[in-house]
């Protein structure tokens, strides 16, 4: 049998309980409407400088570059055989993922590998050990099906984080030395360059989402330079 | 080994068909009757001497190499017309009195080294992305005589180079995105893609769709921003705590 005397307590107690538990729903609800529009007003990375396209000073740096006696790199021709990438280390985001080639698709968009763990190269540019052009790498940062991709957190890297490219005969190495955002829709053609001294692009998506068409905004672009511990059958 | 024999034989012949000398000559300015030749016409008339000896001397070799026919097809397309472009500048050469180079570059030589040792589908890739960086080499150099050039033979030369070249860049990037699609050479085709004017004269991707989950967006707030927010609420929940405790102590 129930006490008579509980549902007068359960009243009470609910009356005086009911202001603050309103007022704490409240404050998660304020709290909840910050992030919603935090989220869509993404923070744009731009941090460090982007490797110039051409510029005398750069056109040396290419000339001193080291090159690989199995792979040479030839006046505006391609490093050919074993140099087409593999694999990409990127160890201060834990990422370590295979690399397919890539082409563009019928409308002209670079073609992303379906699989998010899995990165793609661009064949149309530049390989790793070519003296000149963009080496672009392009990754899924999530998908509906799988969550979170190999590129997930890139938008975390920073200026210095060493990047390992493996080719089916060595490995080139290179240095992050700019991270950018830009609008999808206005995303720099000289991003894929061909020209000017040689660079790794590793390109993935960031910024606001739609959910209605199930896309974000932006590209999310970070830079790197091989670095100086290129050296001949270095691996 | 047949096959690489007749590479080499096939190098071997281009080297020796102009002048049968070996390496090459540069470009000597023309003499009387030969017009003006600045020293950027030269360039460029050694230049496109060299790409066409090198691109007539690979094509030929993935004609018979390449696994796909579609390759195989445009290699064959490829090298017959820069056979017949450097027969015209041959004649203009001989119009101009400028002694062409009768053989590939170094690097150029190199590259029909590596594209002879490489075979299956390794020698597909490498034979495409030789022509993709070739011709956009190319283009840059002929468009760069096209604006800097002063002999008007050889703008004109230019000029009437440059929509077949960019039609072989079309070509052999859609057989780079898929080495298996057919393609539809047409090097003296009216419409050249509208790609003149981008970086290294190539296609560039108009965009990069790389993701559809959405995850990504809500952990892009600052970590400061994730901490300030919950101390802002922490606070306010211990505040309305706090009043509920005053409200009932007198009770």
């Amino acid at each position: 049998m129930t006490p008579p005397c509980q549902p007068r307590r359960v009243t009470t107690w609910t009356r005086q309980a009911l202001p603050g538990l309103g007022l704490t729903v409240g404050l998660g609800l304020l709290a909840t409407a910050g992030i919603e529009s935090i989220t869509s007003v993404p923070v744009t990375p731009q941090i460090g400088t982007v490797p110039a396209v051409q510029t005398p000073a750069t056109a040396d740096l290419t000339r001193q570059l080291p090159s690989r006696p199995e792979t040479p790199a030839v006046l505006g021709l391609p490093a050919l055989t074993g140099s087409i990438p593999r694999h990409l280390a990127l160890p201060s985001l834990q990422v370590n993922a295979p690399i397919v080639p890539v082409g563009l698709q019928p409308g002209g968009d670079l073609t992303v590998p379906d699989d998010p763990h899995v990165l793609g190269w661009w064949q149309g540019g530049a390989r790793p050990g070519s003296r000149q052009g963009s080496v672009v790498i392009d990754g899924h940062v999530d998908t509906a099906v799988h969550g979170p991709g190999a590129l997930f957190s890139l938008r975390q890297v920073r200026p210095g984080d060493p990047v390992v490219l493996s080719t089916t005969h060595g490995s080139w190495h290179y240095l992050i030395v700019a991270l950018r955002s830009y609008p999808k829709v206005t995303l720099p053609a000289e991003v894929f360059t061909s020209t000017g001294p040689p660079r790794l692009v590793i390109i993935t998506c960031g910024g606001a989402f739609n959910p209605t068409t199930r896309q974000y905004a932006d590209n999310i672009i970070a830079y790197a330079i091989p670095a100086s511990t290129n050296l001949p059958g270095h691996s | 080994m047949k096959v690489k024999m007749a590479a080499v034989s096939l190098l071997g012949s281009v080297v020796l068909a102009t002048t049968g000398a070996g390496f090459a000559a540069a470009a000597q300015p023309g003499g009387p009757g030969g017009g003006q030749l600045s020293q950027q016409d030269q360039t460029f008339m050694t230049q496109n001497a060299q790409t066409d000896l090198a691109e007539t001397t690979v094509g030929q070799l993935a004609a018979q190499r390449a696994t796909t026919a579609p390759i195989r097809q445009a290699a064959q397309t490829i090298a017959s017309d820069h056979q017949q472009v450097l027969s015209k500048l041959q004649d203009l050469g001989r119009n101009l009195h400028v002694t062409l180079p009768n053989s590939p570059d170094t690097s150029q030589q190199q590259l029909a080294q590596q594209l002879n040792a490489a075979s299956g589908t390794d020698f597909d890739q490498a034979y495409l992305q030789a022509m993709v960086q070739g011709h956009q080499t190319s283009i840059n150099q002929t468009q760069q005589e096209i604006q800097s050039g002063s002999n008007p033979q050889m703008i004109d030369f230019a000029k009437s180079y440059l929509p077949g070249a960019q039609k072989h860049l079309q070509m052999v990037q859609q057989l780079s995105a898929n080495p298996s699609a057919s393609t539809s050479p047409s090097p003296n085709a009216n419409n050249p893609p509208s790609n003149a004017g981008t970086p290294g004269g190539a296609n560039p991707p108009s965009g990069v769709n790389a993701g559809s989950g959405g995850q990504a967006a809500t952990s892009q707030m600052p970590p400061e921003l994730i901490a300030a927010l919950a101390g802002g609420g922490g606070l306010l929940v211990s505040i309305s705590g706090a009043a509920l405790l005053a409200r009932r102590r007198p009770q």
